[in-house]
């Protein structure tokens, strides 16, 4: 009895010898936020990739959906928990490194660039820069950007009487067709799906017109900068497309899916949105789909500024596998799998030179590449501050929904918006 | 031989402990000690925790790590307007969720307070929106209020209660709406409650009533309402507590808009941690709103006894 419990011990104990790694394994955890099947599945690509090449290190990846990520982070920071790696929206890397949680890549960024060639700032998007380099380091390194255009009906502009050709290319001119689609539409189709409550596709749709009029968030002293006559003619225009009936009537509590979902179904003539709508559209087999166009989107009297969304993966100061970590940030945001990975999820990659090659070479990409040059950041031309995350989430949304709504005059909502602005700046 | 010595040795430590500290007296301590010790680690614990929490000086993007604030997070929230507005409104929220769920409850308990397969399946299925979560219900109900579909919008757009939009586009309109389904989905567990007191009234009492000549509104007033009076009181204590620490129905259908017409307390606690990255404010919100609930509490709960 006794020699068979020290031979079934032995064997025990062989065995779980032989599933032990020949060599101890570097683990690093990674939070990923599309739980999508296809995107899914492109990172557990990416990572056996990673893997197969660096058989020391092991990604361990978990799913953290967009909408759970900033309830998890800011957990996380209370209480402990934080990932090595993880992705991060663009507009919130410069609150989570005020708060000391980010590591700066520069140290590996340098290691990076002897070893691979390739300058990293070279590759970044001009908007993309002004997110991820903060105080003169760098502290992400961007996966994906996006930038949006207007898609409209060429069905929809002829039976209205307007120009397909000749898509909207003002601030003006969309509020004015839109108008015109919806009396044409009476009620079975709006003129445009266009965000009025509160919500993140508001201000990030808001945000290209009040850049066009040649406003800007923030002061050079850092206090709110919305107080001016380009912010007010801005706030007008924009509103004004509810206000002439070019959008639905519930459009100030409609959020971005329903109106994404709106425009598919073929409920609205024009949406504002990025290039995934035509494969959307294309997918779903939409009756209307040979009838999309796709213009810039619209200019103001100053200039013409797209919305610059993306996220990079950033790493956390409290890993203690940083030097591992950080060699999975660079793999996975350059060259080949960062390609594969772009192309397997549909989503323009954020490094320049990728997306200027194929296969974002062909229709519809190029408008949006071309877009991105000018594409900026909420607070431009001013650097990314920490409370973005906070001042994103409502403050100009409310002021867009109140003028909406006739709540508010445009005076008064933009006096409030500033109060609010500055007071959470002074905190 | 061994039992003798046994018997001895509790004799004499008989003896020397004290009676209250004996075998059978430890007994009922030990037996509720799981509980107690769950109620700890569950409920006392985070409680102190709470406290501690809003007496920091913490906000995360200013200062990463916590230091002693004092009552600084009690001074902000004294002089936070939006806040106590909020307040104001989760009141109206809270009161209106319960008087929703006590005039949708006490028809429907009427009715299916009867021994049928009708009324056995109706109490059964009535318990569907208690159970749904508030995410279905929510994008449900704006549904039903959309503008261009819904079929409730149409109905107040015929009553004159709702013009060519959605009453979510109105502060005012949004609060009724949503305070409106707040006590239409709690109504289940007001139903299932007063099913069950309407059950233990006995028959002699009507039967006495129906001999002194008591109509039917009579027995009703005189006998059914007094009969049920403490359920209704002590639920609707229950549900008003869940409604005044609500959050998920407010957030998924309005963002606490329009123009904060139905920012709750629990959406300005949600803002407070998770946006302004503020928890040890928010740690000073909650225990302001705990207080404030259990000052409501004892008093709904002497007016039950006065009556």
């Amino acid at each position: 009895m006794g020699l068979l419990r020290v031979l079934a011990t032995g064997a025990l104990l062989a065995g779980v010898a032989l599933v032990q790694p020949a060599a101890a394994q570097t683990n690093v955890t990674f939070w990923q936020f599309f739980t999508g099947d296809t995107d899914v599945k492109a990172w557990r690509d990416t990572i056996a990739k990673f893997e197969a090449a660096n058989p020391d290190i092991k990604i361990n990846m978990e799913l953290v959906p967009w909408s759970e990520q900033q309830q998890r982070f800011v957990t996380a920071l209370a209480t402990g928990g934080l990932p090595d790696i993880s992705m991060l929206g663009n507009n919130v890397v410069a609150q989570f490194q005020a708060t000391g949680s980010l590591a700066p890549l520069d140290d590996y960024v340098a290691a990076y660039e002897a070893e691979s060639g390739i300058k990293i700032t070279d590759d970044m998007w001009p908007g993309d820069q002004g997110y991820y380099i903060l105080d003169g380091k760098i502290w992400a390194s961007p996966i994906a950007v996006e930038t949006r255009a207007l898609f409209y009906r060429k069905d929809l502009f002829r039976e209205a009487g307007l120009n397909p050709d000749d898509p909207p290319d003002t601030w003006e001119e969309l509020r004015d067709a839109a108008k015109v689609l919806s009396e044409k539409g009476a009620g079975k189709y709006y003129g445009i799906a266009m965000p009025m409550s509160i919500t993140y596709n508001t201000v990030q749709n808001f945000m290209s017109t009040y850049l066009g009029y040649g406003a800007r968030m923030l002061n050079d002293d850092g206090s709110c900068g919305f107080n001016t006559q380009e912010f007010k003619d801005a706030l007008t225009v924009y509103t004004d497309i509810y206000k002439t009936g070019g959008t639905h009537p519930d459009a100030p509590t409609l959020d971005g899916d329903t109106l994404r979902r709106g425009f598919a179904d073929g409920n609205y003539a024009m949406h504002i949105q990025n290039a995934s709508m035509l494969k959307q559209l294309q997918d779903e087999g939409a009756s209307f789909v040979d009838e999309i166009g796709i213009a810039k989107i619209p200019a103001g009297p100053v200039n013409r500024t797209g919305f610059l969304g993306g996220w990079p993966l950033v790493l956390w100061e409290a890993s203690q596998v940083k030097e591992a970590a950080a060699k999975f940030i660079f793999f996975a945001t350059h060259g080949e799998p960062l390609r594969d990975m772009a192309v397997a999820s549909g989503f323009l990659p954020g490094s320049v030179s990728l997306a200027k090659g194929a296969p974002w070479d062909a229709y519809p990409y190029p408008l949006f590449v071309e877009q991105l040059a000018d594409a900026r950041p909420y607070q431009y031309p001013s650097q990314a501050i920490a409370e973005m995350g906070q001042l994103e989430v409502d403050t100009i949304q409310k002021a867009v929904q109140a003028v909406a709504l006739g709540q508010q005059s445009v005076d008064a909502a933009t006096t409030q918006l500033c109060t609010t602005i500055n007071e959470v700046l002074a905190r | 031989m061994a039992s003798h010595n046994a018997g001895s040795r509790a004799k004499r430590v008989g003896a020397i402990v004290p009676a209250r500290f004996r075998k059978d007296h430890l007994l009922p301590y030990a037996m509720v000690s799981p509980a107690v010790a769950v109620t700890i680690a569950i409920a006392v614990i985070p409680l102190i925790y709470e406290v501690w929490l809003s007496l920091q000086d913490w906000y995360m993007l200013k200062r990463p790590q916590p230091i002693f604030g004092g009552l600084i997070n009690y001074i902000a929230v004294s002089k936070d307007g939006a806040l106590w507005a909020a307040l104001g409104r989760t009141a109206i929220w809270t009161v209106g969720t319960v008087v929703v769920e006590i005039a949708l409850a006490l028809p429907l308990a009427l009715l299916l307070n009867r021994n049928t397969a009708v009324a056995r399946a109706g109490s059964a299925l009535i318990l569907i929106p208690w159970v749904t979560p508030f995410i279905v219900l929510g994008f449900g109900w704006r549904f039903l209020l959309d503008s261009d579909v819904g079929p409730i919008h149409q109905i107040l757009e015929l009553i004159g209660l709702a013009g060519g939009r959605s009453v979510l586009t109105d502060p005012a309109g949004a609060l009724a709406a949503i305070t409106f389904i707040s006590g239409w989905k709690g109504a289940p567990f007001m139903v299932i409650a007063l099913i069950a007191a309407l059950k233990s009234i006995p028959d002699e009492l009507y039967e006495a009533a129906e001999v002194d000549g008591a109509g039917a509104w009579a027995q009703f007033w005189h006998v059914t309402v007094p009969s049920i009076w403490n359920t209704v009181v002590i639920v609707g204590l229950i549900l008003g507590i869940l409604a005044f620490y609500s959050f998920d129905l407010a957030w998924i259908m309005t963002k606490g808009g329009p123009q904060d017409g139905t920012a709750i307390v629990g959406i300005q606690i949600y803002r407070a941690v998770f946006l302004d990255l503020r928890p040890a404010y928010a740690a000073a919100i909650s225990v302001v709103m705990l207080l404030i609930l259990f000052a409501a509490s004892l008093a709904v709960l002497r007016l039950r006894r006065s009556n």
